[in-house]
């Protein structure tokens, strides 16, 4: 760990000479910070130009034990054993299309690891808190977005998975807007989710994001998983759209290469969640 | 048949699952059972082919695999060699 800075965002080329020889880098500054001043995009460049991801979190003092446990957590799971992912989204035909489309896509990625139809037509918010609180190896969710949670299952907020208690989530991915703005509240959701100890990792917008764009992370997503990355940062790396722009919508709170590993018992248990598809015979 | 029509209509066929003869110039992707989502899906897998970005209102004027092709193409000959 390293002090270094004041307070204030970190100037682009101080940023990349930290950056050099790094794997991810995990910024913990001023808690008036937000993820959209503090970071330009999930990635920073190193002093070679090098893209490099790089998470956020406020520092918040003792509250940040919380976090630090569970990405200790994570981060001591047996490497080899990738997943659960659960595929989540909000009741609505443009979501659950993406849903499906990912799962589709994973599909090829059975034989490495388990992947969970999760979707709000097929379970409730309180099953989904717990089943998430398994720790899962991700979650992917599309859906609507706000600074304070997802508007899918009812409306799902932070308090709900950090309250649950349980094992963290190795990462989790909203592709959505504004999950990691604080517009009109407090800390953003996914930062909320990973100060509490709910994942290790998170992902989520500083804006709103085009369906167009989030179709192009969905597709890069899954390529990314299917290519056998198994860690945030790289994944990330891997997934986002080409041509890079200077700045993305998406941002990373939380450990950068969090892995995307179950607690030992969580594919057992998640495998057990009533989770139906509608038409399914019960 | 140009390569970049013969790749893109591969695309087509894989995304909206459909027999590679079926997909005429002409003929509209709404006819083809292309809905709108689809449609973004087919777009995002070509951006990924190509390596650049469609913007919401080229997608907007995609009517048919013609136009599709057309705009592909015309982002290639402006990206240059």
């Amino acid at each position: 760990m390293q002090r270094v800075s004041d307070g204030q965002p970190l100037e682009a080329g101080r940023l990349a000479e930290l950056l050099v020889g790094a794997d991810g880098l995990l910024l913990v500054g001023d808690r008036r910070r937000s993820p959209r001043t503090m970071l330009p995009g999930p990635f920073a460049p190193d002093a070679e130009g090098r893209p490099v991801p790089v998470g956020w979190l406020p520092d918040l003092g003792s509250r940040l034990g919380a976090f630090a446990e569970a990405a200790a957590r994570v981060a001591g799971r047996a490497k080899e054993r990738v997943g659960p992912v659960a595929v989540l989204g909000q009741w609505d035909t443009r979501y659950l299309h993406l849903a499906s489309r990912m799962e589709a896509r994973l599909a090829a990625c059975a034989a490495r690891f388990r992947v969970l139809r999760w979707t709000a037509e097929r379970l409730t918010q309180a099953d989904l808190v717990r089943g998430l609180r398994y720790g899962l190896g991700a979650a992917v969710y599309f859906g609507h977005g706000r600074p304070e949670g997802w508007a899918g299952y009812h409306g799902l907020r932070a308090r709900h998975l950090v309250e649950q208690g349980g094992e963290p989530v190795g990462a989790m991915f909203s592709v959505t807007c504004l999950t990691a703005s604080r517009w009109r509240t407090g800390l953003a959701f996914s930062e909320a989710v990973v100060l509490g100890g709910a994942a290790a990792g998170a992902v989520g917008a500083v804006g709103e994001v085009e369906h167009l764009e989030n179709m192009r992370w969905m597709l890069g997503l899954a390529d990314a998983l299917a290519a056998g990355e198994t860690l945030l940062g790289p994944t990330l790396l891997r997934a986002a759209p080409y041509p890079q722009r200077p700045t993305e919508p998406y941002r990373i709170i939380g450990d950068p290469l969090a892995q995307f590993v179950g607690a030992s018992n969580a594919e057992r248990r998640a495998a057990a969640m009533f989770a139906p598809a509608p038409g399914d015979i019960v | 048949m140009s390569s970049v029509e013969s790749e893109v209509r591969a695309i087509v066929s894989e995304v909206a699952e459909l027999e590679p003869a079926q997909i005429t110039p002409t003929g509209t992707l709404a006819d083809l059972g292309v809905d709108s989502l689809l449609q973004v899906e087919i777009a995002v897998e070509v951006e990924r082919r190509y390596g650049f970005r469609f913007s919401e209102d080229e997608l907007k004027r995609l009517s048919s695999f013609g136009s599709l092709v057309e705009l592909t193409q015309a982002k290639l000959d402006a990206a240059g060699p």
